[in-house]
């Protein structure tokens, strides 16, 4: 909102915010300072506020590009985690999605299952993941989904369908049933009402919901761990490998890892920060 | 398409989907029964060859034919790869058969490893288990049974050239063999031989304790040392003996034992709690203000960084802390360490008992489900052979260290520990040989760790000894009474045979089975 | 809207879609719910009923026997676990750390949200970079705040500069207060999700009701309390019922900070799970602890979704009728 003017108590704000900010980005702050520390400065004490030996020895390493010492030794790459991981991630988010959205209009224009569907729905997510794991394994291997994409695809899916089954029940209850109900008189059949008439009015609920089962799937690790031995490797699996036997954990390269994991997040949101404030009232409230 | 075919596909889903099931089910219920075929009892031939090194390769070239596949899988946890990378050349030149060597970080290892158990999976081969988490792979029915094989194939056991005794019995389970232990991970006493040697320092030392400085015998000896040493003004510390969780355990089961006290008696009662195991737990707490601070929360990597720092007077730590305390890039001190048999107690006999522990360290281990089990086995047979064995130890990136007598006599590869070779060599042997298990059991880790929990709630003082050790006692008591009296008895009557020879004699404990040295 | 009927699944032979073949001999309403459901059956069933079998059974791997010939032993399961103080305590740990955080994450998230409510220079900008912690994996987050409560890491140093000498308090092996680092952690990345609730939710309200109580004399802080939070009680409950859920799982960060330690006085249910599962192989023990955390989840949110089901109508009425007047 450019050109409006503020008042004192809204330059107020700004410097509250000024040091909020400053609290909040603290960790943030270290984990970058820490991705270009040199080894000996991780947990070195007084503590390293800003580096002045800053080194891309860590980046350089988890990328597959440096030549390890017996102290620091090169990990395999990230790149094939990371371009796994997305792959999974990024196709168990579609799933998710529109598995997701039909289930979610279902309910709420249909009330199928009543109360009970919905609430069963969102107990699946209420189980511990580690009670789920065995029995998940035991399946797995029956009809072996072991160590495969579509395994682990399917199960990110399968996590995340309550959520996305909430969170688009609550943006399609906002939308106003006249709007469908005229489209239907003019002549469209349900299920294209459904896909032309209301998705594209939820869009905004849809990105958002996304976002959040995206961020979910990318940073999984449990599942990921137990499933998956070579052919499959998220990002999270590498990052918990970053552990050397004598150096112990490679605090330096898990945060040169935590940089790059989060940019997949950070460039997804940024593209759809314009929507991300309007999008959650539940279909609590009606304009 | 219409209705009817519409239905028809959807009950073809619907059967498949059921049968998929039932399938899966009957696997599960079947697989149990059925597993790997052995041949027991057959007449076995010695296969040719001179060594345990060319008797695999010979054994590997008799059955190439009829192997399934052409690649090995194996588990290797993240650090230990080092040996498996620099011999797979090695290997495949001379068999043409592929490794896939997977390495898994050391946390996951475990968890990855049952997962095979109870997926019955044939994904891997061949594993690297630590040896006291044999007994549960082995009781999930993941382990093979090696004892035939090492009958055919003889991998020089015993023999000059042979694995040290008894560091071999820690990979047997009720006198089967199942892991080929690969790792001599004694936990020797290190101290700073500069330090020692300082005319000062021994002069007040012998004034102030009546007696000379001079490499512990007795831990009364070591604990006097470390009060000497302790300097907190100036930052100096008596000693580096961890009492961090997963640590704590080996302390007290390392001062219990030179009591002459075993964790459990015949009937698997424990033993702990008594009179000695309550002196062991004050012995740990009494240690307290002369332990470097980061004892209480630090592992290995954090012991081995401290103690580079150069003020530690001693610690107890596995042969890999001598070759780090001696690599210029790493460590402040390189040179001045000595490493000492470890002391003991003296027994009411007048006999002093030194017992050494001998904790984590690596076993090769052949998964039932394995395509190829002999051929598996001789790739582990290979690996272990002392020519082979000799080429790899050293390569950094390892985690193996000395367990062979070839081994320990060559001057080349004590010369990569520290210079002073005979003395390393001397320790190294007294404390292999003197070598006792940890709880070498199923379930084992539960054992541990519930010893565990109360050491180090005792030394924070959040429990007094006797309590903690008495909870100790009782939880062990109901772990041994889940996984069954008898079972577990068997095993750990057959594990206090697998002290060594030494402590055998002085703690009147029964002998191993003696198949392994008649194999020659 | 009627109830779907037959009439409706004729109109779909109008054009030949594949979910309109599919819908000749299923409803509109089944079938699109149909790929959640075998998902779900796949996914949730199936390990479902494994869970029940084994938390009702004496099971382990190491027992060396089939999972489906273990010994039958009804409730033993669940009755040890009533009697096993770790658990207990583990239990109710983790439901005073759900309580404190997601109270704090609220709170945290409104008093940002409602400081945001109004322009001020910067604010697209202060709101795009406070979002930012949720946007780590667990597993970073654990690990920075790991490094940052280290005995001799930069919090400390900071109080030590505030104190005027060295700090070395060890926060992560303290019996007592090694749980509040792991509370700040969980905190820090997901109040932006409380915050962002929040903006929309204050985005969302009516403006006409707004404007007509700031006309009729109401202070700003009357009109909060008594108009705007009252308004956004149901979402508020469902962000709390969405962010408690997530939180009662919690693990990475617990594991990576403390690994439930010192000794097992920061061990939530997921971190005991996983231990005496994982590690101990105590597959059966945990399904049935497994089950009665469900159990339990499934009785509070149910009693804290009740009103919300109820209330929604309630207030479009209310709305409906304020916007009447």
């Amino acid at each position: 909102m450019r050109g409006t003017r503020y008042e004192a108590t809204d330059y107020v704000r700004m410097v509250v915010f000024i040091i909020i900010t400053i609290i909040v980005i603290f960790p943030a702050y270290w984990m970058v300072m820490t991705a270009f520390k040199p080894m000996d400065e991780w947990l070195k004490y007084p503590p390293v506020w800003l580096t002045l030996r800053p080194t891309l020895d860590n980046l350089k390493s988890i990328l597959g590009m440096a030549k390890g010492t017996i102290i620091n030794p090169a990990q395999s790459a990230a790149g094939p985690a990371i371009l796994k991981g997305l792959f999974v991630s990024v196709t168990a988010t579609f799933i998710s999605i529109a598995a997701g959205c039909m289930a979610a209009y279902s309910i709420s224009r249909y009330q199928i299952g009543g109360n009970f569907l919905p609430l069963f729905i969102l107990s699946a997510r209420m189980f511990p993941p580690i009670a789920v794991i065995l029995p998940l394994l035991v399946m797995y291997t029956w009809v072996g989904a072991i160590d495969s994409y579509w395994g682990l695809i399917v199960a990110y899916a399968g996590f995340t369908i309550p959520f996305s089954v909430w969170m688009m029940k609550s943006f399609i209850d906002d939308v106003p049933k006249e709007i469908e109900e005229a489209a239907v008189m003019e002549g469209m059949g349900n299920f294209e009402v459904f896909y032309k008439v209301t998705v594209p009015i939820i869009k905004t609920g849809i990105l958002v919901t996304a976002l959040f089962v995206f961020i979910l799937n990318w940073s999984e690790f449990l599942v990921a761990v137990t499933i998956c031995y070579q052919n499959v490797e998220t990002a999270p699996i590498f990052l918990a490998s970053l552990f050397s036997a004598v150096a112990g954990t490679l605090y330096g390269h898990q945060a040169a890892m935590g940089l790059i994991i989060i940019i997949p997040t950070v460039v997804f949101g940024y593209l759809i920060q314009k929507h991300l404030a309007r999008g959650f009232t539940f279909g609590a409230l009606k304009r | 398409m219409n209705r009817e075919e519409h239905k028809k596909l959807y009950e073809m889903n619907r059967r498949r989907f059921l049968e998929m099931t039932g399938i899966g089910g009957l696997a599960v219920l079947s697989s149990t029964s059925l597993f790997g075929l052995e041949f027991p009892g057959l007449a076995h031939a010695q296969v040719a060859g001179k060594n345990a090194e060319e008797r695999a390769i010979n054994g590997v070239k008799a059955l190439k034919s009829k192997m399934k596949g052409n690649t090995l899988n194996i588990m290797v946890p993240s650090g230990g790869e080092g040996s498996f990378t620099a011999a797979k050349p090695w290997w495949e030149k001379a068999t043409g058969i592929k490794l896939n060597i997977v390495v898994v970080p050391m946390d996951q290892i475990v968890q990855k490893s049952m997962n095979l158990a109870v997926t019955k999976s044939s994904d891997f081969d061949l594993l690297l288990p630590s040896p006291f988490g044999l007994p549960d792979l082995i009781e999930a029915k993941l382990a093979l049974d090696l004892t035939n094989f090492t009958k055919k194939h003889n991998p020089e056991i015993a023999g000059p050239n042979g694995v040290i005794p008894p560091i071999y019995l820690f990979g047997m389970y009720k006198g089967k063999l199942y892991g080929l232990v690969t790792d001599g991970d004694v936990n020797s006493l290190i101290i700073r031989r500069d330090w020692l040697e300082d005319p000062n320092n021994q002069k007040v030392f012998a004034d102030k304790f009546g007696y000379p400085l001079a490499r512990p015998v007795l831990y009364k000896e070591l604990f006097d040392q470390m009060k000497f040493f302790t300097n907190r003004e100036k930052g100096t510390y008596g000693a580096w003996i961890f009492v961090s969780p997963f640590y704590a355990k080996w302390e007290f089961l390392q001062l219990l034992t030179p009591r002459g006290v075993l964790p459990f008696d015949k009937d698997m009662h424990p033993q702990i709690a008594g009179a000695e195991g309550v002196a062991a737990l004050e012995e740990i707490i009494a240690m307290k203000p002369y332990l470097h601070p980061g004892c209480s929360t630090g592992g290995w990597s954090e012991q081995y960084k401290a103690y580079a720092e150069g003020n530690i007077w001693a610690a107890f730590a596995w042969p890999s802390f001598i070759k780090y305390m001696n690599f210029t890039d790493f460590s402040k001190i390189p040179g001045k360490i000595a490493v000492c048999k470890v002391p003991g107690m003296k027994l009411k006999s007048g006999m002093i008992l030194r017992p050494c522990r001998f904790t984590f360290s690596w076993a090769y281990m052949v998964s039932r489900y394995s395509k190829n089990p002999e051929i598996t086995y001789l790739y582990s047979q290979w690996m272990w052979s002392p020519t082979i064995s000799i080429k790899h130890i050293p390569v950094k990136g390892g985690y193996f260290d000395v367990y062979r007598y070839s081994h320990i006599k060559s001057d080349e590869l004590l010369k990569q520990y520290d210079p002073h070779i005979q003395e390393v060599r001397e320790a190294l042997t007294f404390n292999l040989e003197n070598a006792y298990p940890e709880l070498i059991l199923v379930g084992g880790d539960e054992y541990m760790t519930r010893l565990d929990e109360n050491v180090i709630a005792a030394y924070q003082g959040l429990k007094k000894p006797d309590k903690a050790l008495k909870e100790t006692a009782d939880q062990w008591e109901e772990i041994t009474e889940r996984f069954g009296r008898e079972k577990q008895k068997e095993q750990w009557n057959f594990l206090t045979s697998c002290f060594g020879a030494n402590l055998r004699k002085e703690m009147n404990l029964p002998n191993p089975p003696d198949w392994v040295e008649k194999l020659g | 809207m009627e109830n779907p009927s037959t009439a409706v699944s004729m109109e779909l032979t109008k054009k030949e879609g594949l979910l309109e073949r599919l819908g000749k001999w299923m409803p509109l309403s089944l079938s699109l719910i149909m790929p959640v459901e075998v998902i779900l059956l796949f996914l949730l069933i199936v390990p479902s009923f494994i869970s029940i079998w084994l938390s009702l059974v004496s099971w382990q791997p190491t027992f060396g026997i089939g999972i489906f010939q273990a010994k039958f032993i009804g409730l033993k399961n669940f009755i040890d676990l009533f009697t096993e103080p770790r658990f207990l305590w583990a239990f109710l740990r983790t439901f005073y750390i759900t309580g404190v955080t997601v109270s704090l994450e609220f709170l945290i998230g409104l008093g940002l949200a409602v400081l945001v409510y109004k322009p001020f220079p910067g604010r697209t900008f202060f709101t795009l970079i406070l979002i930012l912690p949720m946007m780590f994996p667990p597993l970073v987050v654990g690990n920075n705040f790991y490094m940052l409560f280290f005995a001799e890491g930069p919090i400390n140093a900071l109080i030590g500069y505030v104190l005027g000498g060295p700090f070395k308090f060890d926060w992560l092996s303290s019996p007592s207060y090694a749980i509040y680092p792991i509370m700040i952690a969980e905190i820090w990345q997901w109040y932006p999700l409380m915050f962002l609730i929040m903006i929309s939710g204050l985005r969302g309200l009516p403006p006409n009701q707004l404007r007509a109580a700031e006309v009729l004399g109401g202070s700003p802080w009357q009109i909060f309390w008594r108009i705007k939070l009252p308004q956004l009680k149901p979402i508020i409950l469902i962000a709390i019922v969405i962010r408690t859920m997530e939180i009662i799982k919690m693990f990475d960060v617990v594991y990576i900070m403390t690994r439930g330690g010192p000794g097992t006085l920061t061990e939530t249910i997921s971190i005991y799970m996983y231990k005496i599962g994982l590690k101990n192989f105590r597959f059966s023990y945990i399904s049935a602890g497994a089950w009665i955390v469900l159990i339990a989840s499934v009785i509070i949110f149910t009693y804290l979704l009740k009103p919300l089901l109820y209330k929604v109508e309630k207030f479009e009425e209310k709305i409906e009728e304020g916007a009447e007047e």
